[in-house]
């Protein structure tokens, strides 16, 4: 049972990491990175600071973009092309293969945000002669983060046809779940209506907190990072996905393949 | 084909309905669909394009769930993933992941279908070597032909030596050589006690493979035949080709059911033997040449033709 959902892990990484678009947006986070240096020369403050915030954003923009779009095009790749039939056909369990996508998709973003991290500290050694381990801690963050993206690109896949809206409802929620902080800024402001204020709080229940998730703020003024927000935002990044992989599953289990 | 009689695979009243995108009207793609596969044998599942044959093998499959019914494999539910274990599947247009080589792809399947990875590379090399395609298993699958990748499709089918064979148009995208060296492979797998399940509009293959077929018509079964008893069949369906015919044309045409003249040759259509045997001993008591007399009936193609044409 596990080696099957291993096996699907494995080809959806080696599919991932052979195609185009991870290459492409790791340029981009590269060139984005290489752009920071230019920007903290001419920033007044501390170019090391701009380097981080503008580094660590960047990962965490581009890897979530990376997991939004090879997220809902790889199921959609899978039931277009019918490869699916031939998974399904075996002694696979839709479950099975739910989970085995979705790790393989984690396993290849995780994959970026190493090789990114990895550009970021070899930069900032070479500015700083540091070795900076608040960015490995700000980027292992951004793997939890990702695990929430991952399982709403899978779940909008299983329910959306199109991978186009299903990438758009995922980076909307992604965007969304990075400012929770801001519904509940906005509720307490004088003027809100009552069903107004109803559908912000509804959604800032029903939203992940990604903005408690990400640390890279605290990571680049150096502000200590208990241990103990990695656990809680591991555990609540795993609910959430858990929860949503679930129900990716019972849907998918509820679809013909025709 | 081995004598063994248990069943492999059990369709009882199966049914599939969906629903067409704008009107939402209910399209009823099989309609109690009901037949008994018996352990060992080749069975060709025909039927015209549409008839709901590749419906019916998603629903053995689990890929689509049937609107009533019940499906059997050795006496497992198919619904149950365990069920699928001992099937190998063919699907019609395979497609592949075009990221991986010949041997990754099959490795993929392999493990997928049970074998243990340690033990998946001989089974790998196994299967390649049946379907001849053993040289270019470091190939990337996008760099092979349609016919190779048929030929890799059977393989991955095979590679767990599956206890019962679902193929879907097995032939397609074959060459003449191909289309040969599968269908010997299908002969010694059967041979060997692997049921075979298969549709194919290369009904020639079919017979030469097949011991039974049934002829599906818009969802439903509409003939079950034995090849053996369709090739012992009497033929009623007669030719003759004659030249010199002058003395006895006119009673030669009155026999013949169908006639057409050529340049110095009358071509002559029988649908009973006792006159075709007639028209046959006409023509040589009047010094007419006979080139050709020989059965006109094409067998299964005949009764296919007629069956769907019938039930349409």
């Amino acid at each position: 049972m596990g080696t099957k959902v291993y096996l699907i892990a494995l080809n959806t990484f080696h599919e991932s990491v052979r195609s185009k678009v991870m290459y492409s947006l790791l340029f981009f986070a590269l060139a984005m990175l290489v752009a920071s240096l230019l920007f903290g020369s001419v920033t007044i403050g501390d170019r090391i600071v701009v380097l981080k915030d503008f580094g660590l954003f960047s990962i965490s923009l581009f890897s979530a973009l990376y997991a939004v779009i090879s997220g809902t095009a790889l199921l959609h790749k899978e039931l277009s092309r019918r490869t699916i039939y031939n998974i399904l056909a075996k002694s696979v369990r839709r479950w099975e293969f739910v989970f085995g996508k979705y790790l393989g998709m984690l396993l290849t973003t995780a994959v970026m945000v190493a090789c990114m991290c990895a550009a970021l500290l070899a930069f900032v050694y070479l500015l700083n002669g540091e070795f900076s381990a608040g960015i490995v801690r700000a980027s292992l963050h951004i793997v939890i983060e990702l695990m929430v993206v991952c399982a709403f690109a899978i779940f909008f896949s299983s329910i959306v046809v199109t991978p186009l809206l299903a990438g758009m409802l995922t980076f909307a929620v992604f965007l969304a779940a990075r400012s929770t902080e801001y519904l509940m800024y906005f509720v307490n402001q004088d003027g809100v209506s009552a069903p107004l204020s109803a559908v912000l709080k509804s959604l800032y229940a029903l939203l992940p907190h990604l903005d408690r998730v990400n640390i890279s703020d605290l990571v680049v003024y150096d502000a200590a990072v208990s241990w103990s927000l990695t656990f809680y935002s591991f555990a609540h990044a795993a609910a959430y996905s858990g929860v949503l992989l679930i129900l990716s599953t019972w849907i998918f289990s509820k679809r013909d393949f025709n | 084909m081995s004598n063994a009689s248990s069943s492999a695979l059990s369709l009882e009243n199966l049914s599939y309905a969906y629903r067409s995108n704008w009107v939402l009207k209910r399209i009823h793609a099989l309609t109690e669909v009901s037949l008994e596969i018996r352990e060992g044998e080749a069975f060709g599942f025909l039927g015209h394009n549409g008839a709901g044959k590749t419906t019916a093998m998603k629903c053995i499959l689990n890929l689509i769930r049937p609107a009533g019914g019940k499906i059997s494999i050795f006496g497992r539910d198919s619904r149950e993933p365990e069920a699928r274990k001992v099937v190998g599947y063919l699907p019609e247009q395979p497609y592949f992941y075009d990221h991986l080589n010949v041997f990754e792809l099959m490795e993929l399947y392999a493990v997928l279908a049970g074998i243990r990875r340690a033990e998946a590379g001989p089974a790998i090399a196994r299967a390649l070597d049946l379907v001849k395609v053993s040289a270019r298993k470091r190939s990337p699958m996008r760099s092979l032909s349609k016919g190779l990748t048929q030929r890799v499709a059977m393989a991955q089918a095979i590679v767990a030596q599956p206890k019962l064979l679902l193929l879907d148009e097995p032939f397609s995208g074959l060459d003449p050589i191909g289309r040969r060296d599968l269908r010997e492979l299908l002969v010694e797998l059967n041979r060997n006690g692997t049921t075979i399940f298969m549709s194919s509009h290369v009904l020639s293959d079919v017979e030469h493979i097949c011991g039974r077929v049934s002829i599906m018509v818009q969802g439903k079964i509409k003939a079950l035949l034995d090849i053996k008893e369709l090739a012992n069949r009497p033929t009623q369906h007669f030719e003759m080709l004659v030249r010199n015919y002058d003395r006895a044309a006119a009673r030669l045409k009155a026999l013949a059911s169908s006639h057409d003249a050529g340049e110095n040759v009358l071509i002559l259509k029988f649908e009973q033997r006792a006159r075709a045997e007639e028209a046959l001993r006409l023509a040589l008591a009047e010094g007419a040449s006979v080139e050709a007399f020989h059965p006109a009936d094409h067998g299964l193609e005949e009764i296919f033709v007629q069956v769907v044409q019938a039930g349409r």
